[in-house]
């Protein structure tokens, strides 16, 4: 198996650095030869949810370390990690699963966001927080 | 990061714009837009009429923050007896779909026939 091709941002723990980190995942997607716009536009956005969490848990925690965010890019696949130093006290169950449609609920949509736009979604304590492991498999893009 | 939010009244209608990305760290003014929107629709005089339309299709992102405010949104529309109606372009409806929140919302394909019902 060949290695991946890794990239890797640290960013402040502050939302105005949000776009940062979408456009660095999508950038090493394209630059590792990743075309559909769509799946681009995944990658983006559940990279943005993953780290949203980060900057909640670690605002809650009055944490303000930066924020890790890891690509590996595969042939078939595209692997992100996102690390915070929040303690990692508050790790959600894997596949927390789809809310019902509610007009009530106002928030939380960001954890079942997050397994809907990947193909694996793992939540783990490390050091001193958690790492959200998504993995996003290519779509075949070579036509 | 490009973000702009405007509103503009036409009749009835009281239409918020969203061109960029709205995340966590725009969302306050994509909400405080909303709010003022509400404002603006209890001054419409026929209240059979009144439509807010959320306008996203110049909007590049909207995340699960954006999906909240628009919910709440909703719901202050709903609760003056108004119609909430969402114009969005196919990466921002696909992010309500994922969410199953485009069996609660109502959407058209443009702002024109968001107003077709009412003007």
């Amino acid at each position: 198996m060949t290695e991946p091709q890794t990239f890797e941002l640290e960013i402040p723990a502050e939302s105005r650095f949000l776009a940062t980190a979408r456009n660095f995942a999508s950038d090493a997607a394209r630059s590792a030869g990743w075309l559909d716009e769509s799946q681009l536009d995944d990658v983006r956005l559940v990279v943005s949810e993953a780290v949203t969490n980060a900057l909640r848990a670690q605002e809650h925690r009055e944490v303000d370390d930066l924020i890790r965010v890891t690509s590996l890019v595969f042939e078939d696949r595209m692997e992100i990690l996102v690390s915070d130093s929040a303690g990692g006290f508050e790790v959600p169950p894997d596949a927390p699963g789809f809310p019902d449609p509610d007009p009530q609920r106002e928030s939380g949509f960001g954890l079942p966001l997050i397994e809907a736009l990947s193909d694996e979604a793992h939540f783990t304590r490390a050091g001193g927080g958690t790492v959200v492991r998504v993995v996003v498999y290519r779509v075949n893009d070579s036509d | 990061m490009y973000f702009h939010v405007r509103r503009v009244v036409t009749g009835p209608l009281v239409v918020v714009r969203v061109l960029g990305e709205i995340d966590l760290a725009t969302a306050p003014r994509f909400r405080s837009e909303l709010l003022a929107a509400g404002v603006e629709l209890g001054r419409v005089d026929d209240s059979a009429l009144r439509t807010l339309v959320v306008d996203l299709t110049d909007c590049d992102l909207i995340d699960s923050v954006g999906l909240g405010v628009t919910l709440g949104a909703a719901r202050r529309t709903a609760e003056i007896g108004a119609r909430f109606v969402i114009v969005a372009n196919e990466r921002s409806r696909r992010t309500f779909e994922r969410c199953r929140l485009d069996e609660l919302l109502e959407f058209a394909d443009s702002v024109e026939l968001a107003g077709e019902a009412v003007l």
